[in-house]
């Protein structure tokens, strides 16, 4: 691992301990909810009970009556200011609050705001609504069959189809596919599940009508965004982006479920304008995990073409989206479908084709990407689980077919088959390491021995590849504003540091590493170096925390920005010791005269000359600013192995095992990366055997809580297993990819594989996640296994 | 979900059909039902309190007796709104003359329930209404044992 500066400095390579843990492990964050504002009114929500129905009448009468509610706002209110829609990231329409139909169930309908919170929920249950029930679309499979209700005749369609979208050489693959001597095909579904961050979204919205200044305190992972969408959404109302500051301090847990703008805020916003104090709104749990935009929910049709001996050819992919009723994804502008193109995986070969078509169902809209760079998850499970078929197709043991297939590294910078340029990779010592470490060998012989005496065990292997990092300016925009990210370092005449930047963690460290990128550059110790994110009047302009991208963008803006305020530190030397600059030499933290290294200065000496004895004719003071325009992707990229043992009496499912091995090029801080890898699995581990949101027929959302939508915690995670291995990106400046989505893109295919494994004697060739005891037990009777009591 | 359970009673069959048509006594018996207002032959206006699991509120609505054949079978449709959601069952009742002074009663029926009742119910449904038919058959029993 690189790592040459010494312990005090704490430059990369460090497992610093994290600063913001102080105030995090004593209960002393600060989140949105902690605000608390002279004068403040509360604001709760009326939701709909059905899927799709028309709103016959809205009656605020009893509720207006309750002592402290102030106010019951409706769509037709927002109309009056045309505030009733409002864009989605992906230029589609959302409803802010409905005027004539509600599309999902849990819809916001209208809005009580009361002096109390208790008031406001009273307030809510006195709403008496009016509901004519329709039959929803539920199925996406059917929304497009004739005779289906069309859910958006207001956007022209005269179907529910949203988009299609498509990569690759179509007939090149279909040829290829017609003459392959061996073509393997699954149905895979990857089911809609909910990031469930443990603090819900929340706000409060803070007008000042003296000043017509709004500040929004918000949950969010993209506040210079949501600034910049306040302002085009309610531009027309007086909100000038001057006067718009959002402040996103500690947050909960983001996961791709905080960068949206959802009619919450909006109607917050719009209710402390109307009423002239500041609002608050937080989401309970339910309407967090019922109405919150969803993840996933992609039907793929995959198929894998090869040779008889196992020479991968061709991949051909066919999904099915279920949008929701709006498509409300985060994806860059361009890629409606985000990164799914990356589906081609970490083998080479030359023939891919894939295409897509989205549709609208009464369901909450969505997708964003949950703790991914946008669709890799889908992409990824697709791949690896069709390696693992073709593996069982031709007989040859799945790690033999990975290594035989994989892309090798002198190939790199590839270009695969749809498109993208990988950067760097060496996936066969990864995949080596994990199976060293679990002794593959071994363990195939004992499962031929166990499935010997009927004992069920498999082993799982996923060797993926991600793409992160969004990314570079001449693809990727988010509503046309670009994707790169920004630093701005200001060091003190003492030689301590406060560092700003676009981007805003929601526990992923930033606060420590950013700190420790610019000690790298710099020689200041990380502690001396004061991290701040989520003010949009003090930091610079970025587009948030999502998609892995912090480093590779606003962790490269602050090496860059401290590498032009190193150039002048060598001027200053220069100056102070009476030297040419080339005469320098940089040591991490001093400069010195080649050939005299007794002749030095500190950079602490030098940052206090800057502002104490700076050379005639240069800018005084130490600051730099940077938005790093990155020239590609990063592509980190891992090996999983997970381990099962299957009870065959119940179905109940073991993990023995999970072995990840990690590449997410240098490493800023080994302990932050081995946490951000815990924490991925484990949310891997989630859809893999446990998460998916229920609906039945009529649209009722059957496990909107806790109590029935399980998420993991200790009890249920194995022990995860940790390494690396340590390819540095060749185009970023500290050579860093990203790392905090690898694990939850790797561990769903890891443990399916392994399930499945366990089972492909009896002539399972494939089970959709979430892989529960119960479908296990169903397929143990279906094989006549075991009988059905 | 569906409905159904059996019990035989010691009472002959009329004595039963009787109780089942006074509205005051289908409403003592029937589980969660508080209030039952003859409106027609047929229709009656319903009042219940219902808890399932963490959720729990007064409903309000409709109850239909149809397809009466006396003293042997009916049908009831019954549809109940209220603000943590709605249920809307069938449910067929029958009454079998075992002998002279004994009755099997027997019922199967269809639930389907909406909004926050389906979201929070659905897990527990099967266990509620098994208890509740077992409430049913015992309030029955304590009414014909008077």
């Amino acid at each position: 691992m690189f790592c040459n500066t010494s312990k005090e400095i704490g430059g990369m390579g460090h497992g610093l301990k994290r600063k913001e843990d102080a105030r995090f492990i004593q209960g002393k964050g600060h989140y949105v909810d902690d605000v608390k504002l002279p004068g403040m009114l509360y604001m709760d929500i009326v939701r709909s009970p059905y899927a799709y129905a028309k709103i016959l009448n809205i009656d605020a009468t009893k509720a207006l009556e309750i002592p402290g509610v102030l106010a019951v706002i409706t769509g037709r209110d927002l109309e009056k200011y045309n505030l009733h829609w409002m864009p989605t990231l992906m230029s589609d329409t959302q409803m802010v609050l409905p005027t004539d139909t509600v599309m999902y169930y849990a819809q916001e309908v209208c809005a009580v705001i009361a002096t109390e919170r208790y008031i406001a929920a009273d307030g809510v249950a006195a709403v008496e609504v009016e509901y004519e029930p329709m039959k929803p679309v539920m199925d996406p499979h059917k929304a497009l069959d004739p005779g289906m209700p069309v859910l958006r005749p207001d956007k022209g369609k005269t179907d529910n189809h949203i988009w299609h979208w498509e990569a690759g050489d179509r007939e090149a693959t279909d040829n290829l596919f017609a003459n392959a001597e061996v073509v393997v095909k699954e149905q895979v579904y990857i089911p809609r599940i909910h990031v469930a961050s443990i603090e819900t979204c929340g706000c409060v919205a803070d007008f000042d009508p003296i000043e017509t200044h709004l500040t929004m305190y918000m949950t969010t992972q993209a506040p210079h965004a949501i600034r910049t969408v306040i302002a085009l959404v309610a531009g027309h109302v007086g909100l000038s982006e001057e006067k718009i500051r959002v402040i996103a301090s500690d947050i909960g847990g983001g996961f791709g479920g905080k960068v949206p703008v959802y009619p919450g805020y909006v109607i917050a916003i719009a209710a402390s304008v109307l009423i002239g104090k500041p609002v608050k709104w937080i989401e309970d749990r339910m309407e967090n995990l019922q109405a919150d935009s969803f993840a996933r929910d992609y039907d793929m049709t995959c198929e894998l073409a090869a040779t008889k001996d196992g020479k991968i050819q061709g991949l051909r992919i066919k999904t099915l989206a279920d949008h929701g009723y709006t498509d409300a994804a985060a994806n860059p502008s361009k890629y409606p479908a985000g990164m799914f193109s990356i589906c081609t995986g970490s083998y080479d070969y030359g023939i891919a084709f894939t295409e897509m078509d989205a549709v609208y169902t009464n369901k909450p809209p969505g997708g964003v990407a949950y703790r991914c760079s946008f669709r890799v998850t889908e992409a990824v499970h697709a791949i690896e689980r069709m390696v693992d078929r073709l593996a069982l197709e031709i007989g040859k043991d799945s790690a033999q077919l990975r290594m035989e297939n994989f892309i090798k590294k002198e190939q790199f910078p590839y270009h695969s088959p749809l498109g993208w340029e990988y950067d760097s990779g060496d996936y066969g010592p990864a995949l080596q390491k994990a199976m060293d470490i679990v002794d593959y060998d071994a363990l195939r012989k004992e499962q031929a021995e166990k499935r010997k005496n009927g004992q069920l065990m498999g082993i799982g292997i996923c060797s993926f590849t991600e793409v992160v990092g969004a990314g570079p300016s001449k693809d990727f925009d988010i509503l046309g504003i670009k994707m790169f990210d920004s630093a701005e370092i200001r060091v003190h005449p003492t030689g301590k540091a406060i560092a700003r930047f676009g981007t805003k963690s929601q526990g992923q460290g930033h606060e420590t590493t950013y700190a420790q990128i610019i000690a790298q550059e710099l020689g200041i110790p990380a502690e001396h170096i004061h991290i701040e994110e989520g003010d949009t009047d003090t930091a610079p302009y970025g587009l948030g925390t999502y998609a892995s991208r912090s480093t590779p963008t606003a962790g490269a803006a602050a090496a860059v920005a401290a590498r032009k305020l190193r150039d002048k530190a060598r001027k200053i030397a220069a100056y102070l010791l009476e030297v040419s600059e080339e005469d320098l030499e940089w040591e991490v933290g001093k400069f010195y005269v080649k050939g005299a290294p007794e002749k030095s200065k500190t950079i602490q000496e030098l940052v206090f000359a800057a502002y104490t004895n700076h050379p005639q004719g240069m800018e005084a003071g130490f600051e730099a600013t940077h938005y790093y325009d990155p020239p590609n992707l990063t592509f980190p990229f891992g090996s999983y192995i997970c381990v099962v043992d299957i009870d065959p009496e119940t179905g109940s499912i073991k993990i023995r095992r999970f072995v990840a091995i990690d590449d997410c090029g240098n490493i800023i801080n080994p302990m932050i990366v081995e946490g951000q890898i815990h924490g991925g699995l484990t949310q891997g581990l989630a859809p893999a055997m446990f998460e998916e949101l229920i609906y039945d027929e009529d649209g009722n959302m059957l496990n909107g809580s806790f109590m029935d939508y399980l998420v993991p915690t200790a009890v249920e995670s194995p022990s995860w297993e940790t390494g690396h291995t340590i390819t540095p990106c060749p185009h970023h400046p500290i050579g860093a990819k990203g790392v905090g989505e690898s694990p939850t893109v790797g561990a769903p295919p890891a443990i399916a594989n392994a399930i499945i494994d366990a089972l492909s004697h009896l002539g399972v060739t494939h089970i959709d996640i979430p892989i529960t005891p119960q479908k296990v037990w169903n397929i143990l009777v279906e094989k006549g296994v075991i009988e059905a009591v | 979900m569906t409905l159904s359970g059996t019990y035989t009673v010691n009472a002959p069959a009329q004595t039963i059909w009787d109780m089942m048509m006074d509205p005051e006594i289908l409403a003592r018996i029937t589980p969660a039902i508080t209030k039952l207002e003859k409106i027609d032959d047929e229709n009656f206006k319903a009042i219940a309190e219902v808890k399932i699991g963490p959720v729990g509120g007064s409903f309000s609505g409709n109850l239909k007796m149809v397809d009466k054949v006396q003293p042997e079978s009916f049908k009831l449709i019954i549809q109940q709104n209220s603000k943590i959601g709605n249920a809307a069952a069938e449910v067929n009742m029958n009454l079998k003359a075992l002998s002279d002074t004994q009755t099997e009663v027997s019922f199967t029926g269809d639930v389907k329930l909406s909004g926050m009742l389906a979201t929070m119910g659905g897990r527990v449904i099967t266990p509620v209404a098994n208890m509740l038919s077992k409430q049913f058959f015992e309030a029955l029993e304590k009414e014909v044992n008077g």
